[in-house]
């Protein structure tokens, strides 16, 4: 029981009090009593009560009933100052992973008590300034609650199949983007009932504290507030960074160009941002290859699964590196999610989209010049976290890495690679080649009740010191028409001029962008009048 | 080959007239002097009601014509404008060339003329103008645009889907509902947002205004005021008086319920 200060006692600063005596005495103390006992040096008398009754929102003091005060010293990886320079999208991609790696764990260790479908929810209330974020993917047990707050400390461990930043990701995302926060988590017991839901209180002083690692665990008295096996985030948003519809919508881009593959191969998994009504869709023009197949010519997209193993810790672990190449069909850049380069995933996940700059350099093969422009594939990394080459945000490539020395030197993948070098440049010098590749095919199909990438052929290769050496690299191969057949050069430049007005009209109606006035813009709404002139009934 | 001569119906310039008179109650700057930049055609219609509803607080006009079989048409007119004492220029070109010359600190009245819709294409435009300070605190810009036939839905509504998500409206059949009345309101937030000014300069936008256009199509006419201070798309994106001048109802709207 609380009792206020007496009438002849100087009233006690509110925000000095440390946390748990605040819910003592919000449990105990009306609005008005706390009014008249405590004093608050943050604003007048409207302001506190703002502020009381946003605190009874976030911490649901008559709802909690306290245990202990838990937290391990910090292990000796720490992340002091790595949060700072990660994006507020990033960090909400780190919690997305984590949610992913345990509802897959769950699933793996107890396919009979995990949820059917993975929801996760990320909504944003901006008149409180507060952000949710929930998933099912199971809760977490009461002694594992320190996984989620103190740096060092995972459910996982390095030689995990997982996209999660190993012992940090989570973490950071809380001190990237919360003054203050709380997390209710509710544990579906696979083996029996008695499920407690537990609250993890983090306040201000906690989060600024660097040195501080122990945290308040509450049992929650009601707990129907949350689901068994869910486990939801309530972050107060720092103040310093203002939330525009710009950075909603990259947020948005950047979960969708994320997880696309993944949610592909993972139709069970849903992401609703900003509403449970509906959830994201994944982007097919991520992938618009051409589906060119006539007598002569077949240029649809081949996949690759090489498999090698690479040591760790002296003993030798299986990877299969997948490699999906294909042929754009235009050069144009800039156009949305439909751009040249390489994507980089780990475990399905995305880490580096478009690379133009490092994978093009390592296979001379692949020229400079326009011909490059039609390059589009993806190499994705299956097998322990340890080996794909991100980097600590996995925004980067780490170049370092010693898969990345197989990827460069491997023959097989190198062949592989050189094989659609030689068919970027056939298109590109090629115009009536050039001019019948403008036809997507579809980016995702589905077969034998699996959804994926649309690929035309699909094989298996050894690589790397398991090879047999008289091994032939088995390697699907391209069809292209003899060189004499075709046509010597025989274009014909149209031109056309427009006002301006009429120029934003056409970028509107073939949807082009900005309608910037630069030559690249001008480039589009050619090559997009020129398509649909030429498109077959 | 363009009309030679321009001719708008009455309906035009009664839709205009009514925007004016809530603008003249809700905005004192057309109750000072003011240059006015227009896309006037050969009538330049627009200016006499725009130098009647101000009562000649119009002390220059300048308008943009972009066809040359126009040309011509469009400099006689601006000659007679000048003879009965409202200084007109014509220039030819594209009404977003327009710049302020130096020193020029004048208050300018903006009408944005077109035909078609003023949709995300115009959003590079608009911020070029608020980052090269040809808009600024104190100008108000009067805007139509194209209600009718559109070249789809998801192209339309693409260029605001971060305004959708930040006010919360997520189905697709609420966002087609607000488009009409909103469009041009976004693609003025989205170019302030794009030029890094929302928090200097507030726009607010004070009627919008259906009629039948040439030919009888649906055609809007909105007016934003722009003034000292910061823009909350919130704000913007609520209590905007609406009237129909062909159903005669009017209503006041807002994006986020």
């Amino acid at each position: 029981m609380t009792n206020p200060p007496t009438s002849h006692q100087q009233p006690l600063n509110w925000l000095t009090l440390p946390h748990q005596k605040r819910l003592e005495v919000l449990d105990d103390l009306s609005d008005a009593d706390i009014l008249k006992s405590y004093e608050y040096t943050e604003g007048n008398d409207e302001d506190f009560l703002l502020h009381l009754h946003r605190t009874r929102a976030l911490f649901t003091p008559r709802n909690i009933e306290f245990v202990e005060i838990a937290g391990k010293a910090p292990g000796k990886d720490t992340l002091l100052g790595a949060y700072r320079d990660l994006e507020r999208s990033e960090a909400i991609l780190e919690l997305i992973d984590n949610s992913i790696d345990a509802y897959f764990r769950r699933k793996a260790r107890y396919p009979n008590a995990c949820a059917q479908e993975l929801l996760i929810f990320i909504g944003f209330d901006f008149k409180n300034g507060t952000m949710t974020y929930e998933d099912n993917a199971g809760g977490v047990q009461e002694d594992s609650l320190p996984n989620l707050v103190i740096p060092g400390f995972s459910d996982t461990d390095a030689l995990s199949c997982t996209i999660g930043s190993y012992k940090t990701g989570g973490k950071k995302a809380i001190f990237k983007l919360a003054n203050e926060a709380r997390i209710l988590t509710r544990y579906w017991n696979p083996v029996g009932t008695g499920e407690e839901a537990f609250v993890i209180h983090l306040d201000a002083q906690w989060i600024e504290d660097q040195d501080e690692y122990r945290f308040p665990v509450f049992k929650l008295k009601n707990k129907s507030e949350i689901n068994s096996g869910q486990t939801i985030y309530t972050f107060r948003l720092k103040e310093q960074q203002p939330w525009t519809p710009d950075v909603l919508e990259h947020i948005k881009d950047e979960i969708q160009k994320t997880y696309t593959l993944l949610l592909v191969r993972n139709p069970n998994i849903k992401i609703h941002f900003m509403t449970r009504e509906e959830h994201l869709s994944c982007l097919d023009e991520m992938y618009k290859f051409t589906g060119a197949l006539e007598d002569q010519l077949d240029l649809r997209p081949r996949r690759v699964l090489f498999k090698a193993t690479l040591p760790f810790d002296d003993i030798d672990h299986e990877i299969t590196i997948e490699i999906v190449l294909g042929c754009r069909t235009t050069t144009a850049t800039t156009r949305g999610p439909d751009n040249w380069g390489i994507d980089l995933y780990g475990n399905d996940r995305l880490f580096k989209a478009y690379d133009q700059d490092d994978i093009v350099t390592w296979y001379e093969s692949i020229t400079t010049g326009n011909a490059r422009l039609y390059l589009r594939g993806i190499i994705n990394i299956h097998g322990p976290n340890v080996f794909i080459p991100w980097d600590t945000h996995k925004r980067h490539l780490n170049t370092d890495r010693e898969i990345v020395t197989l990827l460069r030197k491997d023959p097989a993948i190198r062949e592989f690679f050189g094989e659609w070098a030689k068919a970027y440049n056939f298109v590109s010098r090629m115009k009536p080649i050039s001019s019948r590749i403008g036809r997507p095919q579809e980016a995702f199909s589905t077969v034998k009740g699996k959804r994926d990438l649309h690929v035309a052929e699909s094989k298996s290769v050894t690589i790397g010191k398991t090879r047999r050496k008289t091994q032939d690299f088995d390697l699907p191969k391209l069809k292209l028409p003899d060189t004499k057949r075709l046509a010597s050069s025989d274009n014909v430049d149209l031109r056309m001029r427009v006002t301006k007005e009429e120029y934003r009209d056409l970028c509107a109606r073939f949807g082009v962008g900005r309608a910037e006035e630069n030559s690249t813009s001008y480039r589009q709404l050619a090559d997009a009048i020129r398509s649909y002139a030429l498109r077959k009934k | 080959m363009a009309e030679p001569r321009l001719i708008f119906n009455d309906r035009k310039y009664h839709a205009l007239n009514l925007l004016l008179a809530r603008c003249a109650v809700l905005d004192a700057s057309l109750r000072r002097p003011f240059r006015y930049v227009t896309m006037g055609g050969t009538e330049m219609g627009d200016v006499w009601n725009v130098r009647w509803c101000t009562c000649n607080n119009v002390s220059s006009v300048l308008s943009y014509e972009n066809e040359r079989e126009r040309f011509p048409a469009a400099i006689q007119r601006a000659s007679e404008l000048t003879a009965l004492g409202c200084p007109t220029s014509v220039s030819f070109g594209d009404i977003y060339n327009f710049r302020r010359s130096n020193g020029d600190d004048q208050q300018y009245v903006f009408f944005l003329d077109f035909c078609g819709s003023f949709n995300g294409t115009h959003i590079s435009s608009v911020r070029r103008w608020f980052q090269e300070d040809v808009l600024r605190p104190g100008d108000l810009v009067l805007v139509t645009s194209w209600l009718g036939r559109h070249p789809g839905w998801p192209r339309v509504l693409a260029p605001f889907e971060g305004e959708f998500l930040y006010l919360g409206i997520v189905t697709s059949d609420r966002r087609k509902a607000l488009y009409y009345p909103f469009h041009p309101a976004l693609v003025m937030y989205r170019a302030l947002l794009e030029s890094g000014q929302e928090g200097e300069v507030e726009i607010s936008c004070l009627g919008f205004v259906k009629y039948s256009g040439k030919g009888g199509g649906p055609m809007g006419l909105y007016a934003f005021q722009l003034s000292a201070g910061v823009t909350d798309l919130g704000a913007l994106t609520s209590n905007l008086g609406t009237c129909d001048t062909k159903t005669l109802a009017w209503d006041v709207l807002s994006m986020a319920e």
